[in-house]
């Protein structure tokens, strides 16, 4: 097994609540140390809350374990904390594709980023209205948009 | 500093901080399903996984920091624990109130925390350093909710100021407590790990006090109370053996 | 056509040419969009169902958050909220689905806390124990996943895709209810005893999620036929025992049905009758829970009354409201729509066109501030007493500050005070209780009262209006007649808000006639 192994691996492994896209693609994977077969990796985890955290952990463990690493281990960092703007290009099409609205770049400026319009991804239109900051999980808004009268989520930038 | 025991300075820190996210996270989730507007039971919802999320990286420091193992050590804490070893301020425990108090409540502490991770984001204690940074990210999403609703409801209706001013009069004695270190604090402000409080006090005062006034609201000026975070109210009492009813049906059992 | 007949009765030939063609576009696969033409039974099924499908999500939030605060560890407590969140905000994107059929929220939110409308069943039974918060997180959310994979693929599209995401979304919580199911069923004694209690009392109201048998369903046949449904309620149930059966099995439990058995010819589980007449007992509302869970919601709608009364004064302060007159074609009057709230007039010509001007029929709007306007009943002009100012309030929330606050103030806003001299006042009334505020013409005066009075003078003739407005002519913004085509375009093509696709009389009485559909059809 070397590093582009388990960077493939890794990306095989879907975020539990979006699953059509990877930890890799969401930007989550910030370090991979091989030594032999003995793996670490170190993860950036999106919101401190999200309940899908240990599952995500358990599952890099598995898939590891399963390739036939002789030890994985799976860490947590914060520094520094893991920001919206890691999502990939690729990652912010397939959210597109599927009727998520991507998180603005924000390069630091959440509160700017807040006031700049959100396209719809269904019809690519600004004229949407932003309907509660908070939404079915840690990380969506909802939005409706006013010119093909539909609801849909935004990823909110953090 | 090296050779941590419980009750270290640094100890008592973290844990007051877990457990402070903790029990407000706790009160934050009683709304679910019961908010005046379903995007506030969203909200409060997202709130409360929030607080416990924030709650949880605090836990996991303290685990470390007593060489413990922090897949079971947090939930021992949590679970296992007398309101009398628990290290909050007293503000977080208080019932949920009306909406007033609730709002209230959330958003002089959101100011609290936006403040004081600010701050601790310098901490020379990286563990410290690397938590405050990730939770005051969330933070700015808290403290618009929160402050939103003081603005609309302090200006809103007669009704609707009279709960604000209600609300304010009763919470703003128990402020005094955002700033009152435990014991040993001068240690962790001489190393560089935590702020100094009364810097904190100013800031905060500088940004809570003018927006309560804008949003016409009174700031009450009897002195604030000097509360220590060993003492609770019968609160906390309800609140805990609400919380760990289930776990100690069998604390041996895995849930 | 609709129900079980096929002949068109009162149908008109257009009618009957679109409907074909709205059926064909379903038979090859199409999706019909916001804006489509539509027959109205189809709107008001989907109406219904997307509702009923909200109303569950929001209060199913009932069951298991009454579990969150005795949750027995941080993972639990951190999964079960985030599992709450879901729901809730599931149900408020479903209630922005539904507004794309032209539902509004609070129409919706009233029928729910009146009992009009129904939520699903299964949230009438009580959550007792821990052990019950992973069995409806495992059985209950299993049920609902097969039932919304198959709504994945509904004719309507913002549904299909709404199913979609909360597919995505649901599945990890069924998970994580299974993995609590799992963790006590390995667990001790005590634990394991607790999880069978809580199987036993969910097994039937589970199965009876997917709805009566398939011969007993009324409106089963036209929801197939639209592509609302695209399978049966027996075949969803079929499929949820052969794949849950074996599962529960293996982790050692019993389920309350004595005539459980595997049939290997045709490779289901066959099970025993279920019991009917509790399941219509409770969609009727004589469930163990129905009461309470109605109860809460109210009691949260009622407790929160202030709140939202607030949020409304506060937006009218900072964005005031603006009353809205469209005129349908030339020539017409102009004609009271509504309001609007906005920071100025300019961007309430903007909103009251989003808002009013769906319709194709509208070329011209007027906009005024709602406290510019002077009303007077017919009674009060009778009895010579003061004026008051007009503050409707449209929001559907509580006028009760409106009408505080139209007592406490005086008459005139400031700045009818800066009025002198004579100036023109627009001049509207309404003459029947169902009507509307017509504008009929204008008059000179040198104050409002004064314009009241020349206007009652001028154009009280046979017919009694039963209220008077005037306002300032200065006051009124008008949309400029080039910005008709621009502004009002678009509306054209979006035939779904037109009075002729909702009910007509007609097709009321048909359906009516038909079969009736007072059950629950799931």
């Amino acid at each position: 097994m070397d590093l582009n192994d388990i960077w493939h691996l890794l990306d095989q492994i879907k975020d539990p609540e979006i699953p059509v896209v990877s930890i890799v693609e969401l930007g989550m994977v910030r370090e991979i140390q091989l030594e032999d077969q003995n793996v670490v990796v170190v993860l950036a985890p999106t919101f401190a809350g999200c309940p899908a955290l240990q599952v995500i952990q358990e599952e890099v463990a598995r898939r590891l374990y399963a390739s036939g690493a002789g030890k994985a281990e799976v860490r947590f960092t914060y520094m520094p904390p893991w920001s919206s703007d890691d999502i990939t290009p690729q990652a912010r099409q397939k959210l597109t594709a599927i009727g998520l609205a991507p998180p603005p770049k924000h390069q630091g400026f959440i509160e700017l980023a807040l006031l700049e319009p959100v396209h719809c991804p269904y019809c690519g239109s600004s004229n949407t209205t932003i309907k509660n900051s908070f939404g079915p999980t840690l990380c969506w808004a909802i939005y409706y948009c006013d010119n093909c009268h539909q609801p849909f989520e935004q990823f909110k930038p953090l | 500093m090296t050779g941590y025991k419980a009750d270290s300075p640094l100890y008592n820190y973290l844990l007051g901080l877990a457990d402070d996210e903790l029990i407000l996270g706790h009160r934050d989730s009683e709304w679910c399903g019961q908010a005046p507007l379903l995007e506030e039971d969203i909200a409060f919802a997202n709130l409360a996984l929030d607080e416990i999320g924030h709650a949880s990286l605090w836990y996991n420091l303290v685990a470390m920091l007593s060489k413990q193992d922090p897949t079971t050590y947090p939930d021992q804490l949590i679970f296992t624990r007398h309101p009398e070893d628990y290290r909050n301020i007293q503000i977080v425990e208080l019932p949920v109130g009306d909406w007033a108090y609730s709002v209230l409540r959330q958003y002089l502490f959101d100011a609290y925390e936006l403040t004081h991770y600010t701050k601790l984001m310098q901490s020379r204690y990286p563990p410290m350093a690397e938590v405050a940074a990730k939770i005051r990210n969330e933070e700015i999403y808290h403290i618009r909710h929160s402050s939103s609703w003081v603005q609309r409801l302090g200006k809103g209706t007669a009704e609707s100021q009279r709960r604000m001013q209600n609300a304010l009069n009763e919470l703003w004695p128990y402020t005094g407590q955002f700033f009152q270190p435990m014991g040993g604090n001068e240690l962790l402000v001489d190393s560089g790990y935590v702020p100094d409080s009364g810097q904190l006090q100013l800031n905060w005062e500088g940004n809570v006090v003018p927006f309560l006034q804008e949003s016409s609201l009174e700031v009450p000026l009897a002195p604030r109370q000097k509360l220590s975070r060993e003492q609770h109210t019968p609160h906390l009492k309800i609140l805990l053996s609400e919380m760990q009813s289930v776990a100690r049906l069998d604390y041996e059992a895995g849930w | 056509m609709y129900g079980t007949t096929t002949d068109p009765v009162e149908i008109d030939n257009d009618e009957v040419g679109k409907l074909l063609q709205f059926e064909a576009r379903i038979a090859r696969g199409e999706k019909i969009e916001p804006g489509d033409w539509m027959p109205p039974e189809y709107r008001r099924q989907l109406i219904r169902m997307i509702s009923q499908h909200a109303h569950s999500e929001i209060v199913g939030q009932l069951p298991e958050g009454a579990w969150i605060t005795r949750a027995p560890s941080l993972r639990r407590k951190m999964i079960l909220l985030a599992k709450v969140q879901d729901e809730a905000g599931h149900g408020q994107y479903l209630y922005h689905a539904a507004e794309t059929l032209g539902a509004t929220r609070e129409e919706l939110q009233e029928a729910l806390l009146t009992g009009r409308a129904k939520y699903s069943n299964i949230f009438n039974y009580p959550t007792l124990s821990w052990a019950d918060v992973g069995v409806i997180g495992y059985l209950v959310d299993f049920a609902a996943i097969l039932n919304q994979t198959m709504l994945a693929h509904c004719s309507y599209g913002p549904y299909a895709r709404a199913m979609v995401r909360i597919c995505m979304e649901e599945n990890f919580h069924k998970k994580q209810g299974q993995d609590i199911v799992i963790t006590l069923a390995r667990g001790t004694r005590h634990q394991k005893a607790m999880l069978q209690d809580a199987i036993n009392r969910w097994w039937w109201p589970t199965l009876m999620m997917f709805g009566p048998p398939d011969n007993d369903s009324p409106n089963s046949a036209i929801l197939i036929r639209w592509g609302i449904k695209t399978r049966s309620n027996d075949e969803l149930r079929q499929d949820f025992l052969n794949k849950i059966v074996p599962e529960l099995h293996d982790l050692g439990l019993t389920l309350p049905d004595p005539e459980l058995r595997y049939d290997e010819e045709v490779g289901n589980w066959c099970y025993g009758a279920i019991r009917w007449d509790e399941f219509w007992q409770v969609i009727q509302g004589k469930g163990p829970c129905n009461k309470e869970r109605m109860e809460a919601r109210i009691r949260a709608h009622e407790d929160g009354r202030w709140v939202r009364e607030a949020v409304e004064a506060y937006t009218q302060k900072k964005w005031p409201r603006f009353q809205v007159f469209v005129q349908e074609k030339s020539g017409a009057p102009h004609e009271d729509a509504g309001s609007v709230h906005a920071p100025d007039a300019e961007m309430a010509l903007l909103n009251a066109r989003d808002v009013f001007a769906r319709r194709p029929a509208c070329v011209s709007m007027w906009v005024v501030p709602v406290e510019s306007i002077y009303s007077k009943t017919a009674q009060e002009l009778g009895n010579s007493t003061s004026q008051r100012i007009l503050d409707k309030d449209h929001s559907g929330y509580s006028s009760e500050s409106a009408s505080r606050e139209s007592a406490n103030s005086d008459h005139h806003s400031e700045s009818d005070q800066q009025i002198t001299g004579i100036s023109t006042y627009e001049v509207f009334c309404k003459v029947k209780e169902a009507g509307t505020q017509t504008h009929v013409g204008e008059v000179e005066a040198s104050s409002p009262e004064q314009a009241m009075e020349r206007a009652v003078e001028k154009y009280s003739q046979v017919r009694k209006p039963l209220v008077w407005w005037v306002c300032p002519a200065h006051v009124v913004t008008q949309s400029k007649p080039d910005e008709v085509e621009s502004m009002y375009a678009p509306a054209r093509d979006k035939t779904f808000r037109m009075s002729t696709d909702f009910h007509t009389v007609s097709a009321m009485r048909q359906i009516r006639d038909g079969k009736p559909t007072t059950k629950d059809d799931r």
